[in-house]
């Protein structure tokens, strides 16, 4: 069948065998990924420890209207996204077009919230500096860790959104068929991103709320 | 593209052609995916990155011939040993063996065509160069002077030097390191032959899939350290500064936890290269193959819990002390297990000292010392007396320098006839060993001295009591240059000139050799399909029978 | 190539159990951000990251496909996690067992080490 000859990769002996080891490989991949946020999350956990008033301090000043709004973007993000990654295994290539752009515009859509929330965030001097709006200086460590975690996460965001829409090429054109292993890796990856996001939430907006 | 035709492409006898057949541009070795090839342009690259840190080095040498100094500054020898530990640990000895001798023998090994994700493989290169083109530019641009470790505050605060760039360099690096790892660890849980259990796997494979779980895990959390030193550098946020209640130590907490793994990536390597070694060369089978295999996998997984005794005199809290010394002490063990299980391979084995056998030897004796001065280092009263004293650079170049280079070296010689099809002057590679050996010993024992008596270390100045040991540490290390770059030339010659090698000239038993040298671009035939456990060489040591009187049985055959 | 979408059992398998996910996920997170504005005090941080991972641990199962993967796949995502714990608890070993650096020197009466930290 000509469709799973163009699937086939070099070295795979079989489609299933590809399948399964791009899906392997993708969670190797993820794995190092979690490492990586760690760090943050680490060095979170050891400020907020010690500066438990400051941290609720400054993350008051966090937005959750905008917060909130985003997770509940990712979230519906990744629903479109297991909804792609199942029509591929029906291989039904209409469905898993439409759910990957959906999914790309509720990404786009989250990025855009974003920089609204930056846009904001400037206008509050909330940039650690010389002009910075909260006096006690263990605040200027939490807004650090926000503008490096949220700032992070967007970069992935776009790797995310830039994968999607070269995998929606090249299912459009049909360089490849959507029952690819592509899809795989596409669908674990956006996930994680997502993921992510999920543990930085709570972390800066739900602080010092009560 | 112009076509160069590059000057080592051999011509098959046979007829059959090899994967150096396949293409003889220069674009169709920038586009390859062939692991083979990427195998060489990593090859390539290290040994460059080799010398560039050697040169480095040696003025530093050279200046510390004088105790107050002889035509560098302060400035520009902080520049310099910062520029040597950057280099090599980052950009040679990281990538070494498993970039190098990993690509191009794991997937022979296991009897695959390729590694798992061939075009990833490539980026991982690409990724190498980019990061190394970024330290390139420090270096054109006059360097930075933080040390490899790039400790705050002096990094984001109060250096001059290009700090951004340096760990921006670093920062790249670290993913053609994640990458390779990934690539590993897929390809040897998917892409074994029929009957290549996992506990018919050759150490030297055991060893490739245990650094790519340190490589995956631990480069991470250096990426995302280095990324908080830029970020506080360049945008002024502040994280480990103390004024805005931030704390130096938490780096150096973030720091470790991959670098202290980093060193187990250095010699997890080394240890499977000698095992294929001691096992061809003695002609026995290694002693406890199962303890060998547990004992990597331990050091990989219990080197993560360490890295605080890096930290012991920079104000890290006792408890935390006591903790992470207990815990080096039980790292140790496992290396010990590695090193009597060598050391019974060779008991009663039928050992000839060829090149290969001469640098693993030396590999044995010097890990073992380097290893023992860690255990003192381990204690945390000793290590208050040594602590940033050449003691702690005498230990960890018998390690980095005496063991995995030499293994290294031990692993270049016993597969060049592999992977170029040609044999390299014996002789030559014998002394080049030897010189080596006791170079590096001139170099480095004199250190350990030196260490203990007090002389601290990145001092450019010091008090003229310990000129002796830094004059006889120069010489050594001029011996040193000498045997490596003896190598270089030899095996450059037998490029051209060398006698052509057969396909299993060691008579080894790994399914890399059952097939030709050098292999095809598919690497096999036919699919192998293995049928016996590795090293099936005599239990107690035959020796090599020119005649193929007594053949060893190959782990499995491809024909 | 065939892509005309199969019969409408298997479409609902498509978008169907993706959406009751969604649904689950959802009422999670809406019970996060009321749980915030509740003065539980210390308990706040801990709810809410305990639903985070409730949230992570339904999203892992059920849209990647964790409860159906083999088993070394979850191998892997349960030893980064792992690993996770070992940077975090050795590194708090060191946070919380440090003495403050503000008030009287404790007596000089053992070795260095307690005279508190010193300066890199």
């Amino acid at each position: 069948m000509s469709d799973v000859s163009r699937a086939l990769q070099e070295p795979w002996p079989d489609l299933a065998v590809q399948r399964e080891g791009v899906h392997f490989g993708i969670w190797v991949f993820l794995a190092s990924e979690i490492l990586f946020f760690s760090g943050l999350f680490l060095t979170y956990a050891v400020y907020r420890s010690f500066n438990p008033q400051a941290f609720a301090e400054a993350g008051r000043h966090a937005e959750i209207f905008y917060g909130t709004l985003n997770t509940g973007l990712l979230l519906t993000s990744s629903m479109t996204m297991a909804v792609a990654l199942r029509a591929s295994g029906a291989r039904s290539r209409r469905i898993t077009l439409t759910a990957l752009a959906l999914t790309v515009l509720l990404g786009l859509g989250f990025l855009f919230c974003k920089g609204l929330e930056y846009h904001d965030d400037l206008s509050k001097h909330l940039f650690p500096g010389p002009h910075f709006a909260i006096a006690s200086p263990p605040a200027q460590l939490f807004w650090s860790l926000y503008w490096i975690m949220t700032g992070i996460h967007a970069i992935h965001m776009s790797g995310g959104i830039a994968a999607v829409v070269t995998v929606w090429v090249l299912f459009w054109r049909r360089t490849i068929p959507v029952q690819n292993s592509t899809m795989e890796g596409v669908a674990a990856y956006w996930h994680f991103v997502d993921s992510v996001w999920l543990v930085l939430y709570p972390l800066l907006y739900l602080v010092g709320r009560s | 593209m112009t076509d160069i035709t590059l000057p080592f492409a051999p011509v098959q006898e046979t007829g059959q052609a090899s994967y150096l057949d396949e293409g003889h541009t220069l674009l169709s070795w920038l586009t390859t995916h062939d692991h083979k090839r990427i195998a060489i342009l990593y090859a390539i690259s290290i040994t460059l990155a080799f010398f560039i840190a050697s040169v480095a080095i040696a003025l530093v040498r050279l200046e510390l011939l004088e105790p107050n100094g002889l035509f560098l500054s302060s400035d520009a020898y902080n520049r310099l040993f910062t520029l040597h530990g950057i280099v090599m640990v980052w950009f040679f000895l990281v990538p070494s063996i498993p970039a190098t001798m990993g690509n191009f023998l794991l997937p022979m090994m296991i009897g695959a065509h390729d590694v798992a994700f061939p075009r990833l493989n490539l980026l991982s290169w690409y990724l190498y160069v980019i990061g190394a083109i970024f330290t390139i530019y420090v270096i054109i641009s006059g360097g930075v002077d933080t040390g490899w470790t790039f400790y705050p505050p002096f990094s984001t605060g109060f250096a001059n030097g290009h700090v951004v760039t340096a760990a921006a360099g670093v920062f790249v690096v670290g993913f053609s390191s994640i990458a390779t790892g990934v690539n590993f660890i897929t390809t040897t849980h998917m892409l074994r032959a029929p009957g290549m259990t996992w506990f018919r796997l050759p150490l030297f494979v055991w060893s490739m899939y245990a650094v790519s779980l340190v490589m995956v895990l631990a480069t991470p959390v250096l990426t995302m350290s280095l990324l908080l030193i830029i970020a506080e550098r360049a945008f002024g946020l502040p994280i480990f500064d103390a004024a805005q209640g931030g704390d130096p130590l938490l780096f150096q907490h973030l720091f470790w936890f991959y670098s202290h793994p980093a060193v187990y990536i250095m010699i997890l390597p080394a240890m499977g290269v000698v095992s294929e070694i001691f096992a061809c060369f003695a002609r026995r089978q290694v002693f406890g193959y199962a303890f060998m295999v547990y004992a990597m996998l331990s050091i990989a997984v219990i080197g993560f819990m360490v890295w605080g005794h890096h930290m012991f005199v920079a104000g890290q809290s006792e408890l935390a002390d006591l903790v992470f010394s207990f815990l080096t002490f039980i790292v140790a063990v496992p290396s010990a297990i590695k090193v009597f299980n060598w050391t019974a391979t060779l008991y009663r084995g039928q050992i000839s000292f060829e090149a290969p056998m001469l640098y693993a030897l030396g590999f044995l004796g010097l890990f073992t010392i380097g290893g023992l001065t860690g255990l003192y280092l381990a204690s945390i009263p000793i290590d208050i007396q040594a602590h940033d004293t050449y003691f702690v650079v005498a230990h960890f170049h018998f390690i980095m320098v005496g063991a995995s280079v030499s293994a290294f070296m031990a692993g270049i010689h016993f597969w060049w006839p592999k992977v170029t099809g040609r044999l390299y002057h014996e002789f030559w590679a014998q002394f080049a060993a030897i010189t080596m050996f006791l170079g590096f010993n001139m170099t480095f024992f004199p250190q350990f001295i030196m260490g203990w008596e007090g002389m601290p270390r990145r001092y450019h100045y010091y008090p003229a009591v310990f000129q002796i040991w830094h004059v006889l540490s120069t010489a050594g290390a001029s011996v040193l240059a000498v045997a490596y770059i003896m190598p270089l030339i030899y095996l450059t010659w037998s490029l051209r000139s060398g006698e052509r090698a057969g396909d299993n000239p060691w008579q080894a038993t790994g399914l890399e050799w059952q097939t030709t040298s050098p292999p095809p671009k598919r690497n096999f035939e036919r699919q192998p399909v293995v049928t016996e456990p590795p090293y099936m060489y005599h239990e107690t040591g035959h020796p090599r029978s020119p005649d193929d009187s007594r053949p060893v049985k190959p782990q499995g055959n491809a024909s | 190539m065939n892509d005309t979408p199969r019969h409408s059992r298997s479409r609902r398998e498509i978008w169907l159990d993706p959406l009751l996910v969604w649904l689950v996920l959802l009422a999670i997170l809406a019970a996060s951000v009321w749980s915030a504005f509740l003065p539980l005090g210390a308990f706040n941080p801990t709810v809410n990251l305990l639903l985070a991972a409730l949230m992570l641990l339904v999203l892992a199962t059920f849209l990647m496909d964790l409860r159906n993967a083999k088993s070394v796949l979850r191998l892997v995502a349960a030893g980064g996690l792992l690993w996770v714990v070992f940077l975090f608890a050795l590194t708090f070993t060191d946070y919380l067992s440090r003495r403050p650096t503000i008030g009287p020197a404790p007596p000089v009466h053992s070795s260095i080490l307690a005279s508190g930290p010193h300066a890199v």
